[in-house]
């Protein structure tokens, strides 16, 4: 296996590209019920844990950077080959790639639980995830560059949502943020671990990186990315807390689409179901991405053409969502990935820094002999 | 092979949409508005108004009821009173009745939040005897749909986000939040027509007394700001006497006046946290529109004297609101949310206000400004 993935030019992408990946990545499924599980240990405090958790991502967007720099053309399967040699390389590997599945299955459970929830309580699940799975098959199929540019483009369609949330802010208390300061810092850590699930998202430039076509231009659009995901996160914690009673926000699962349950117009009464429907304009980009991510990884690793692994890996995808049905088994996986995503996303790299630095170092040393 | 493609994705959309539920609307029965009674040994009775749009009739509304142990159970129990598949994603209006609200209304709106398909902006208001005889009103004057025109009374009494207008998403906030107790419209059949007339008063979810309707600014300034509102003030005239500038009307007792609030705000603050003394200001900026006397407006002390009247009037009636809100342990004013928070370190409780709120004290300072008179002097 090459640790180094040289990329033809023609498949390449600009950098200014991240922004709509990350962004739409990091933003997913998630998002809808996100502010209940920070506000269970933050209170009214929550803001501040969304502060710390977008200061650490930070940290963690510059080690990444430095472990790809330091390798110029390399994704995360390749650096790990080189680290640790062929086979625990390839097996922390494919940590990567089973991460991204349970993080696709659970994208794609949370989305039909939304959806027979708030429109179609028996529609089949069955036909929901292959409806979208198609979708985002058709996508990868297409290669990198259609991949990319679909996130870019419902990205795009998906931002009139946050249009409709001025109703929701006109009945905001704010008086529920006060008393201010009252959580203390543990608590506070343990809300900012509780976005992980929502904000991870961004390991996604481990493996995007080869493919960037100009990489000294790389830092800014991640960085606006993560911050977007980071702002949009912040704005509908806030908007939840002052909407909602302190007392009852721990209890309700669908914080974010309940939101939008409060506004109706003259010509449209029901937002909240055009909303569901639109926020498939959401997942789909995490959809295509993850696959994408899934099949790259398997083709890195074990040379599995992705024409192939893809449709393996989508019956597999199939299969799960229609098992699962019961909202306390989803919860239940949301939980595990969210808790794995906290380990991969937000430490791995960081403890990774120390590894290749040594090792560029050891290299020099050998070079200056 | 492009064709193909285009053929088979077409077909998909023609035969997809047969995964949906279908719902015709001419099987539908819309339930526009939903009347809860508390019936005996614990069942729940609903008045369902609906809509049906079924051809052969001209009567397109139609009211069932059904009783059941559960909102659910009752809803299919009326059902059966019907050839129409029930509905309720543009249920607009919940009305609760007197008895079924004093026993408190916690089950029913955690119903109608648990319900994804139910919509979170109907309104809830109340009946003063039962939901059913005001859902069951047959009155030559209301031709519409009784749920349409209870909805109609409450949405254009009243601008955005104020009282009347409560939506079930505000009356869960006021209802979970420590330091407020919710209010709700409550209707009464004045000869034969609903109307509302009183301002029900609930500590927390169970109803324990009613207000006037008149005083529903007082209400809605002490939560928003509030402009265009009619406030109507009644003042002695005994002090006015000499400032009368051409008798009209026969001699009264009474300065009726009313004003148009071009703004109005409120402020209230903690002054004493052990003394559980609060300090009230409200600021209205007014609007002369009517007196039943008319008084010499050339002369300003004449309108600085009315203002200091309608000051002295208005602070003199939160107090006497106040201490009867207090008797009802009932915070419809939501002094516990200042007080809570100060409560800095340590959670404060419902509980625990309830025990604090009927000892508080509150100072009402009321600052009105008429700055206009009309059109006449």
């Amino acid at each position: 296996m090459d640790i180094q993935l040289k990329v033809k030019k023609n498949i390449q992408f600009r950098a200014s590209y991240l922004f709509f990946i990350l962004a739409s990545t990091q933003i997913g499924v998630g998002i809808m019920g996100a502010p209940r599980y920070i506000f269970q240990y933050a209170k009214q405090d929550s803001w501040i844990s969304i502060l710390i958790s977008f200061l650490f991502m930070i940290v963690v967007m510059f080690a990444m950077l430095y472990i790809l720099r330091s390798y110029g053309s390399a994704d995360i399967f390749g650096i790990q080959v080189d680290l640790f040699g062929s086979i625990i390389g390839k097996i922390l590997g494919t940590v990567y790639i089973v991460y991204f599945l349970m993080g696709l299955m659970t994208v794609l459970l949370t989305y039909i639980e939304a959806v027979r929830l708030f429109l179609y309580p028996t529609l089949s699940p069955f036909v929901i995830a292959f409806l979208l799975l198609s979708l985002a098959i058709y996508a990868v199929y297409g290669g990198i560059r259609v991949t990319v540019g679909v996130t870019f483009l419902f990205f795009l369609l998906s931002q009139w949502v946050l249009l409709l949330l001025y109703d929701p802010v006109s009945r905001m208390e704010w008086e529920h943020f006060l008393p201010m300061f009252q959580t203390p810092t543990s608590e506070l850590l343990k809300g900012a671990k509780e976005t992980t699930f929502t904000l991870s998202g961004f390991e996604i430039v481990f493996l995007l990186y080869p493919f960037v076509h100009n990489k000294d231009q790389i830092k800014k659009p991640i960085f606006f990315g993560i911050s977007f995901a980071a702002f949009i996160l912040f704005i509908l914690t806030i908007i939840s807390i002052g909407y909602y009673s302190l007392e009852d926000l721990e209890n309700i699962e669908w914080s974010v689409l309940t939101l939008f349950k409060g506004i109706k117009y003259t010509f449209i009464e029901r937002l909240d179901y055009v909303v569901v429907v639109e926020w498939m304009m959401v997942i789909i980009p995490n959809t295509i991405m993850l696959l994408w991510g899934i099949t790259h990884g398997i083709k890195r690793l074990y040379s599995i053409p992705s024409k192939h692994s893809i449709f393996f890996i989508s019956a597999l995808l199939l299969l799960a969502s229609s098992i699962i049905k019961d909202d306390a088994h989803i919860s239940k996986l949301t939980g595990t990935v969210s808790e794995a995503g906290f380990w991969i996303v937000f430490i791995y790299p960081l403890v990774l820094v120390p590894i290749v630095w040594l090792k560029r170092k050891h290299q020099k040393q050998k070079g200056s002999r | 092979m492009r064709y193909q493609y285009i053929c088979f994705i077409l077909l998909c959309l023609l035969f997809l949409t047969g995964c949906l539920q279908s719902r015709q609307l001419e099987k539908m029965g819309v339930i526009t508005a939903k009347g809860t009674d508390a019936s005996e040994n614990g069942d729940i009775e609903l008045s369902i108004v609906l809509f049906q749009f079924e051809a052969q009739s001209t009567n397109n509304t139609k009211i069932v009821s059904g009783k059941g142990k559960t909102i659910q159970g009752a809803t299919q129990n009326a059902n059966y009173e019907t050839n129409f598949e029930l509905s309720s994603e543009k249920l607009q209006l919940e009305l609760f009745g007197r008895e079924a609200a004093e026993r408190g209304i916690h089950r029913f709106v955690d119903t109608l939040a648990r319900e994804a398909n139910s919509p979170n902006t109907m309104y809830l208001s109340l009946s003063n005897s039962t939901a059913k005889e005001i859902m069951l009103i047959q009155e030559s004057g209301i031709a519409m749909n009784i749920g349409q025109y209870l909805h109609g009374v409450i949405d254009k009494n009243a601008p955005d986000h104020l009282f009347p207008k409560i939506p079930l998403s505000t009356f869960l906030t006021s209802l979970y939040d420590v330091g407020i107790d919710p209010i709700l419209p409550m209707f009464e059949l004045e000869n034969g027509i609903p109307k509302i007339t009183k301002i029900g008063i609930f500590k927390e979810d169970k109803l324990v007394g009613e207000k006037s309707i008149e005083d529903r600014i007082l209400y809605n300034l002490m939560h928003k700001k509030i402009k265009q509102e009619t406030l109507v003030v009644t003042l002695p005239f005994s002090s006015f006497q000499k400032d009368v500038h051409r008798k009209i009307t026969q001699n009264e007792e009474n300065l009726s006046t009313s004003f148009n609030i071009l703004s109005g705000s409120s402020k209230t603050r903690l002054k004493d946290k052990k003394d559980l003394s609060f300090q009230t200001n409200i600021k209205l900026e007014l609007e002369l529109n009517e007196t039943s006397h008319e008084l010499n407006f050339k002369d300003e002390q004449v309108i600085r004297k009315l203002e200091q009247a309608v000051e002295k009037k208005l602070a003199s009636k939160y107090k006497s609101i106040l201490a009867d809100l207090q008797q009802l342990n009932a915070d419809s004013f939501g002094y516990g949310k200042t007080y809570r928070i100060h409560q800095k370190g340590k959670k404060l409780t419902k509980k625990e206000w309830h025990k604090l709120y009927p000892k508080i004290k509150v100072d009402f300072s009321v600052d009105a400004n008429i700055i206009y008179h009309g059109e006449i002097d």
